[in-house]
């Protein structure tokens, strides 16, 4: 089954007085149960795809369905409401808020979502391995501590699909390791669908689907078996 | 766990968080609403300085029945008082008291002889006499001090040239009526001296009255004053409510008249620590919004957080300002607790709140326009955006205001200044870019270049920082030039003033006396003359009193009073009217012209009479006015003359004046001693007001170090970057000194323009709150602010350099 479907879609830039494409006219769907890997050169759009299919960005042409419903068409509240429950957003520079713990950072999407059963956040925190530095702040950790935490953020609300920017961009090979190890058990274990960008070949092995990018068009789109 | 506990501590920790920048907050917000605070309660205060004042001085005294100056009747006799108002008061307590000339071994000093019964006096001061018989006298420690008496002494008085020796038995601490160059002696005996007669007891010049709670001081005025045995007198109120709102609006005004300036200081000030506080908050906003919350989470949070940093401010502003006009009524001598409206707290933390919501309101609609990803990497980066458009119309809308002239003259001061402000703003942000394009193209670059000059032109909290220290560069230099004035204020008027004594309270007067004074002392001229202390004078619905009133001839007044007009007096213009000759600040506050008509009051008789103004005093001293009501026959009956105004080049006239006059009850006045005497007073009021400004100028030198300090904390992680990629402490420095010189450069230029433009129009600002001066900055006090400014603008880059040399390298740079 297709939970994200884009059909034509294109993206363009507006930088002083110069429109400047990123994406042209890409048809792409994503199923239940894809690992799927983004890859291609700087500025081939990966990144804008990603937020332009997540929602973070609005398209300029063509449309994105998610879960069956149309980015587009849906109220700010609708999109609020699947960022809360349905989906999920791990980003290269991690996005914690800094003045929060690491439980603080993981109970406010639950907060977000009115979901009070916090007895869930030890447990992911435990999943993330994390859970001896739920009182830590997150300029007191490494990088790939502070991406577990985001990915144990992520995780908190059970979404459907998870996207990664980048999540092992700032970190050093062992940590990255950790990182896709944990992505990986997530899609397995909780049957989560995760669409990655990435830069590193390495996280490729991790993927059961690559997309290969360039000049904003889909230069190939294979499946793997993993 | 609640969403609103969760937002709570949510707040907090980001308070915890930033505790530099939260600190500034609340400390700028405390001064902000101290600043509002004052203003709106200087009204209030100031009258309960004045109402204070009045009560120390009479303490338990209600009402003070005297002999009219005008009047022939000077001895009051209190016997029928006490039968027919028994019931009314708790006492009256009639005393003779006289100014008059005492001598100490050789020298002679003028006071004021209280003479009752001690126990009168103990009721009037709340201290106790002791026992008195024969010719002993009580004084004041401040008397004793100045003139190094101690008990034992004596003193001599004078009268009908007879000398009469006292010796001192007791001296109590001055207290109310007792204050001052003032004695105390045996009524009983001292009316013997003077009249020849025993068991005078009821009778005296002045009776102090007390009356009961139950009763209504201007009620009981009513029926005395219509009493025939009474009638005659002059009855005051010792706390004249009228009189106390009519002080408190002429002291306040010059405050609020600079407050105009402030309140558009608190604005910016406002802007650009709202722009400091909610730096982060597009940031925190992205991230909630990539979680699926709406911008309402994080308004909430940082909502939160205002309310913890305005409550606390508005908590410490309160004893800021119960402490500063405490300090300032201690400066004044008031002795009491000064209170104001508690409910001025609410309104001054309003408009703050106010416009924190409309800046919130302002930004979310921004962010609204922007996705998530946008708010949580570019807003730092955000630049000024400079508004041609807006420049060019303010600029047509100062020529209009300068052309047309439809509002009143004080609103359209107040919107003059505002544009010419804005006009300056806008040519400060032209002068940077010209700056930069200049720097670009033909100095080689620099980390000053780089970095500074480019930091001056786009970023938006280094705009509003120099926009806070523009408007407080003037408010300083306002304040600076209004304590010069009064310093001088009083000096300008003496160099007008030519004649050196006056005899006052003439109720008997004969031609033979004005040669009698040119016959037997060594003057230079002499010219009689009708005086009133105190009239009040009606302008419309508007009512002012006015301390001199006088009425001789105007070539005579000149050679006393050298005063230049506005115009050439034409007494003709007033036809068959008396004239009068008004100053030239009355006209501004009043709006009169010449031809207009007023009417005044000259006594409780004698009211309504009618004027025509024909001409303005071009004078700082704005308390006296010029009829010629002496030659205007239909109130020959009505005005006699009761007043000699005397030039002597011989210091000595004055106690031979006071020897042989004194006993008369006339009053003989210097007018060195009199102006130097309400220079002290308006200097006692001043001393509140230049305290206050003190204050004003403190609170925005703190506020100029703070947003100096802003500049450092927006731009601390690129210098943290700067100090990883090499930059030393030298390079650093010169930066900075050259920034500082630039910024110091630009507000001289800019600031010493609007000072020309602020100086025009602020004296009509003044008569929005009814008060005009001339108020016009001096080289020396444009020279001495600016020195004054260099040396915080340094002291506040000084620390800005030491903040940088501290910095945290690894979390600055760390931090998103």
């Amino acid at each position: 089954m297709a939970l994200l479907v884009a059909s034509n879609l294109k993206k363009n830039y507006q930088v002083e007085n110069r429109t400047i494409p990123v994406l042209h006219g890409i048809n792409l769907e994503i199923h239940e149960q894809d690992f799927c890997g983004i890859v291609g050169p700087s500025g081939s759009g990966k990144t804008t795809l990603l937020y332009v299919l997540s929602g973070l960005e609005q398209a300029s042409e063509g449309s994105v369905k998610i879960l069956g419903n149309e980015w587009s068409e849906m109220s700010s509240f609708q999109i609020q409401d699947v960022r809360k429950r349905q989906i999920s957003f791990i980003f290269q520079f991690y996005n914690l808020l800094p003045n929060l713990t690491v439980y603080e950072n993981i109970q406010l999407p639950m907060i977000l979502a009115k979901d009070f059963d916090f007895s869930r956040i030890e447990e992911v925190l435990k999943w993330v391995g994390m859970d001896e530095y739920k009182d830590y702040f997150p300029n007191q950790l490494s990088g790939g501590m502070q991406q577990r935490v985001a990915i144990a953020r992520a995780l908190i609300n059970r979404p459907q699909i998870i996207f990664a920017d980048e999540p092992t961009g700032n970190l050093d090979q062992k940590s990255g390791s950790e990182v896709m190890n944990l992505l990986k058990k997530i899609h397995l274990e909780h049957n989560v669908t995760v669409l990655m960008v990435t830069h590193n070949p390495d996280n490729l092995k991790y993927c059961s689907r690559t997309i290969k990018l360039l000049d904003g068009r889909i230069q190939s789109d294979d499946s793997v078996q993993v | 766990m609640t969403p609103f506990k969760f937002k709570f501590r949510h707040a907090f920790r980001n308070i915890q968080s930033k505790k530099g920048s939260s600190l500034i907050v609340i400390f700028t917000l405390t001064i902000l609403i101290t600043l509002i605070l004052l203003s709106l309660s200087m009204y209030p205060v100031f009258k309960q300085v004045f109402y204070y004042e009045a009560k120390e001085v009479y303490q338990s005294v209600d009402v003070v029945m005297s002999y009219d100056e005008n009047s022939q009747v000077r001895i009051i006799n209190k016997r029928n008082l006490e039968i027919n108002y028994a019931t009314e008061m708790s006492y009256a307590s009639v005393f003779m008291n006289i100014y008059t000339l005492l001598g100490v071994n050789e020298s002679e000093f003028y006071a004021q002889i209280l003479s009752a019964e001690p126990h009168e006096l103990e009721r009037l001061i709340n201290q106790d006499i002791s026992s008195m018989s024969g010719r002993e006298m009580v004084v004041t420690s401040s008397f004793a001090e100045k003139h190094k008496l101690t008990i034992g002494d004596e003193i001599c008085f004078f009268a009908s040239d007879v000398e009469y020796i006292y010796s001192i038995i007791q001296i109590v601490d001055d207290y109310g009526l007792f204050a001052g160059e003032t004695v105390f002696i045996l009524k009983s005996v001292f009316m013997e001296d003077l009249f020849g007669l025993s068991n005078l007891e009821n009778l005296g010049n002045t009776i102090y009255i007390d009356l009961l709670s139950t009763v209504s001081t201007a009620d009981f005025i009513n029926r005395i004053s219509e009493d025939t045995d009474y009638n005659d007198y002059q009855i005051v109120q010792t706390i004249d409510l009228n009189e106390i709102n009519r002080q408190a609006t002429y002291s306040a005004s010059t405050f609020l008249g600079i407050g105009v300036l402030m309140l558009f200081a608190i604005v910016l000030v406002l802007h650009s620590l709202f722009i400091l506080f909610f730096k982060d908050f597009p940031i925190e906003n992205g991230v909630v919004s990539s979680l699926g919350g709406d911008s309402n989470y994080t308004f909430h949070v940082w909502g939160l957080e205002l309310g913890i940093f305005v409550t606390l401010s508005a908590l410490f502003s309160i004893f800021m300002t119960y402490g500063l006009i405490n300090l300032g009524g201690y400066f004044y001598g008031i002795h009491h607790f000064i209170d104001f409206p508690l409910y001025n707290v609410f309104i001054a933390t309003a408009i703050c709140v106010i416009f924190i919501f409309f800046e919130m309101i302002i930004l979310k609609r921004r962010m609204q326009k922007s996705s998530s990803i946008a708010q949580s990497t570019s807003f730092r980066y955000s630049k000024t955006v400079r508004k041609y458009t807006f420049g060019i119309i303010v600029f047509l809308l100062y020529l209009f205001f300068e052309f047309v002239h439809i509002l009143p003259t004080g609103i359209e001061a107040i919107i003059q200044v505002v544009l010419s402000i804005l006009i300056l703003f806008q040519l400060f942000e032209w002068s940077i870019v010209w700056i930069y394009l200049f720097i670009k193209k033909w100095k080689k670059s620099s980390l000053f270049s780089a970095i500074s000059v480019r930091q001056m032109k786009d970023s938006p909290f280094f705009n509003h920082s120099f926009k806070v220290l523009f408007v407080i560069f003037l408010i300083t230099i306002s304040v600076f030039s209004i304590n010069q004035f009064i310093e001088t204020e009083f000096d300008a008027f003496s160099n007008q003033l030519q004649v050196d004594y006056a005899i006052l309270g003439i109720f008997d007067y004969q031609d033979t006396m004005k040669d009698e004074i040119e016959d037997d002392f060594d003057v230079t001229q002499v010219d009689d003359a009708i005086v009133y202390l105190e009239s009040l004078m009606h302008f419309g619905d508007e009512i002012r009193r006015t301390h001199f009133n006088v009425s001789m001839d105007y070539q005579a007044f000149l050679d006393h009073y050298a005063f230049e007009t506005t115009d050439t007096i034409d007494f003709s213009i007033s036809g068959e009217l008396p004239a009068i000759i008004i100053p030239q600040s009355m006209g501004f506050i009043y709006g009169v012209e010449i031809g207009d008509s007023i009417t005044m009051d000259f006594s409780r008789e004698i009211q309504d009479i009618p004027f025509v103004i024909v001409g303005f005093f071009i004078t700082n001293f704005d308390n006296i006015v010029y009829t010629n009501i002496f030659e205007i026959e239909d109130y020959n009956d009505i005005f006699s003359v009761n007043t000699v105004f005397i030039q002597s080049e011989n210091p000595e006239v004055y106690s031979d004046l006071i020897h042989r006059y004194s006993l008369d009850m006339y009053y003989v006045i210097s007018m060195d001693d009199y102006i130097k005497e309400y220079n002290d007073y308006i200097k006692n009021i001043n001393n509140m007001f230049i305290f206050l400004c003190s204050v004003l100028v403190v609170c925005f030198v703190i506020v100029m170090v703070n947003n100096i300090l802003l500049i450092f904390y927006s731009m601390k992680s690129d210098y943290a970057k700067m100090i990883i990629l090499g930059q030393d402490g030298k390079e650093f420095f010169q930066m900075l000194l050259k920034e500082a010189l630039l910024i110091f450069s630009l507000l001289f230029i800019l600031c010493l323009g609007e000072t020309f433009i602020f100086i025009k129009y602020f004296p009509r600002i003044m008569l929005v709150f009814h008060y005009y001066k001339s108020i016009v900055p001096t080289w020396s006090v444009l020279a001495s602010t600016f020195a004054f400014e260099a040396l915080i603008l340094a002291g506040a880059y000084g620390y800005y350099f030491l903040k940088i040399r501290k910095l945290k390298l690894i979390e600055e740079t760390k931090k998103y």
